[in-house]
Formats: structure tokens, C-alpha cells, sequence
């Protein structure tokens, strides 16, 4: 990795506040959602993570050993992004600078 | 990276809006991830979507998939084409780009107003058409032939290979920079050689124009 590169990736991200501020903005504006959509079979063995905010958006999922699937998804600003499906875990996120539309969403299959 | 206890914890304290179900037992009877524990091998995942799958389509795929030890690329295909079909159905006007790897990757639209409306509609699609199963098990025969159970190996063996991170980078500080508001710089995301390497493990990431010109 050259210095330049997280350089670059540093000047352009360098301006955000720090997490507790992010967290604050957790609220207002977008949403989140996931395990509403999981079985009650899948949600004794699955796990999810996700955050979205003015921020950015990040979705995680984990089906542990299950034989289930899972697909992430994350939009911000004018970004969105699937994952897909994946085998145990699979994650998304979306970044488009500092954005009231937002939400994070984790799908189980 | 090891699940610890206090992963757990943290994981429950942090998934707002829904929650992280999965008992400790459960958790602690599992291979410590990190580790290069390996998945079951892979004709026993296809046994095990067989016995849950939800069409003829689909049981007959991993039928073959059984007999001949791997999902051919023809019915990776006709199963995304089936999703599609049902996406296009429902109202929705996702696109859709192939990876190097074959896989398709899938774009919301971007006038959706309920998001979880589509979302849900996402995920009917998937699995009444067969794509949930088949493009994960796909995914683990391209991507993850070593079978390993933390994906995030996967990310961090190329991310190494790359030259994009140093030799002693780890799946904890993968998880990290991902979760966080990545200020640390680990290495830039949006290399095309880092995207392969992130997708290749069930890693997404996408960061748009105003993010990328400094602005927001």
C-alpha cells in the first residue's frame, strides 16, 4: 500500500466527525432494518449490525453454521449497494458524503 | 477474528432496531472465526440447500450440483435470470453489472420510496426463484475455495497479496475500518483491486461522488 493512496483515502475522509458525534445523527432521517425479516428458526442463529446515519450506512450480517443465507444493503445520499448472497456472513456499505437519505438492511434467507 | 463474549455483547448493544438473536452457546460451539476454520465441504452445503430449497428449479440445480461436485455457471445464470424476471414483475427497475467472476452485481433503484418494501420484495424474489441459495453456494465454489469459515480471510489473503495492507493486517482490523468511519486509511476501498478482493469475500462497498470529492 503506498502512501499515497491512504493519503488520498485520508484527505478525503480526514473532515468526519468522530463516532460518538455519528451516533447521535442515528435517527433522524433514514432507516434500518433487518432481523424483522428472518424466521424465528433463522434469527435464533443469525446476527446482525448496522448503522446508518447523515454519516454513512453499513449493514452486517452473520448466519453463523445455519445452511442460511444472508444479502446486506446500505444506501446513502446518492449511493445504494447489495452485497448479495452470501455463505455466513456478508456485509454493504454506502458512503456519499453527508446525506439525509439513508438506511441500512440486513435479509436473510 | 475470534467471537469473543464480549463480541457478542457488543454486537447486541449495537444492532439497534433489531436485534442479535443468536445464544452464547450456540456461538461458543462454533469454530473460533479468524482462525482459518473451515467451512463443511462444499457438496454437504449443497445437500443442505437441497433439503430446504423451495422449487423444482432449484432442487434440480443443486441435484446436478451434487452429482458433478460443483453449481454450473448455466444455472447460476438462468437462476439470476428467474430473480430478475420476478424483480421486473414486482415494478422495480434494479441493473445489474457481471463481475469478473461471473456474479452479478445488483443495483437499487434509485427512485425507491419504501425502502423496505423493495428490500422485502428483494428477498422474495431471491429465494421463491432459487438465487439466495444458489449465487451463495456459487459465490463459496469461485471465491472461497479454501472453504474458509471467515470470509474475511478471503479479504485479507488478497488485500496481502495485493500489497494493499501490511503483512500483519488481521480480519479485526478489516471489521474495524468497515465499521467505522474509516479514518484510519487502512487502504483505499475503491481500488479496483481492493473491490475484488472485498467482493470475493461478501464485501460491499460503495462511496459516491460527493464522498470521493471531498465533499458533503
Amino acid at each position: 500500500m503506498s502512501t499515497a493512496q491512504t493519503n488520498g483515502l485520508a484527505a478525503r475522509l480526514s473532515r468526519r466527525a468522530g463516532t460518538a458525534l455519528a451516533t447521535a445523527g442515528l435517527v433522524a432521517g433514514g432507516t434500518v432494518a433487518g432481523l424483522a425479516v428472518a424466521s424465528p428458526a433463522q434469527a435464533a442463529c443469525a446476527s446482525d449490525y448496522r448503522y446508518a446515519s447523515i454519516y454513512y450506512s453499513y449493514a452486517e450480517a452473520h448466519t453463523e453454521d445455519c445452511s442460511y443465507w444472508s444479502n446486506s444493503y446500505a444506501h446513502h445520499g446518492g449511493v445504494s449497494i447489495w452485497s448479495g448472497w452470501y455463505s455466513g456472513w456478508s456485509w454493504a456499505r454506502a458512503d456519499d458524503g453527508l446525506a439525509l437519505s439513508y438506511s441500512a438492511a440486513n435479509y436473510f434467507s | 477474528m475470534k467471537v469473543t463474549r464480549a463480541l457478542v455483547v457488543a454486537l447486541a448493544v449495537l444492532a439497534f432496531g433489531g436485534s442479535a438473536c443468536a445464544s452464547e452457546s450456540t456461538r461458543e460451539a462454533l469454530p473460533p472465526q479468524g482462525s482459518g476454520a473451515q467451512m463443511k465441504p462444499l457438496v454437504d452445503q449443497f445437500r443442505d440447500g437441497r433439503a430446504q430449497a423451495k422449487s423444482d428449479f432449484e432442487r434440480s440445480v443443486l441435484d446436478r450440483a451434487i452429482a458433478t461436485g460443483k453449481i454450473a455457471p448455466a444455472d447460476y445464470e438462468e437462476a439470476f435470470s428467474r430473480y430478475r424476471q420476478c424483480i421486473e414483475d414486482a415494478g422495480y427497475q434494479e441493473t445489474y453489472t457481471k463481475l469478473p467472476n461471473g456474479i452479478y452485481r445488483v443495483t437499487a433503484p434509485s427512485d425507491v420510496a419504501d425502502q423496505d418494501a423493495y428490500g422485502n420484495t428483494v428477498r422474495t424474489c431471491a429465494i421463491d426463484r432459487g438465487l439466495a441459495s444458489i449465487e451463495a453456494l456459487y459465490r463459496t465454489q469461485i471465491d472461497n475455495p479454501d472453504l474458509l469459515a471467515d470470509p474475511r480471510l478471503v479479504a485479507v489473503r488478497c488485500l496481502v497479496k495485493a500489497g494493499l495492507v501490511p503483512t500483519d493486517y488481521t480480519a479485526d482490523k478489516l471489521t474495524t475500518f468497515l465499521r467505522g468511519d474509516m479514518s484510519s486509511a487502512d487502504f483505499d476501498p475503491m481500488k479496483p483491486e481492493a473491490q475484488k478482493c472485498l467482493t470475493a469475500a461478501g464485501i460491499a462497498v460503495q462511496i459516491g461522488p460527493s464522498e470521493r470529492k471531498g465533499g458533503g
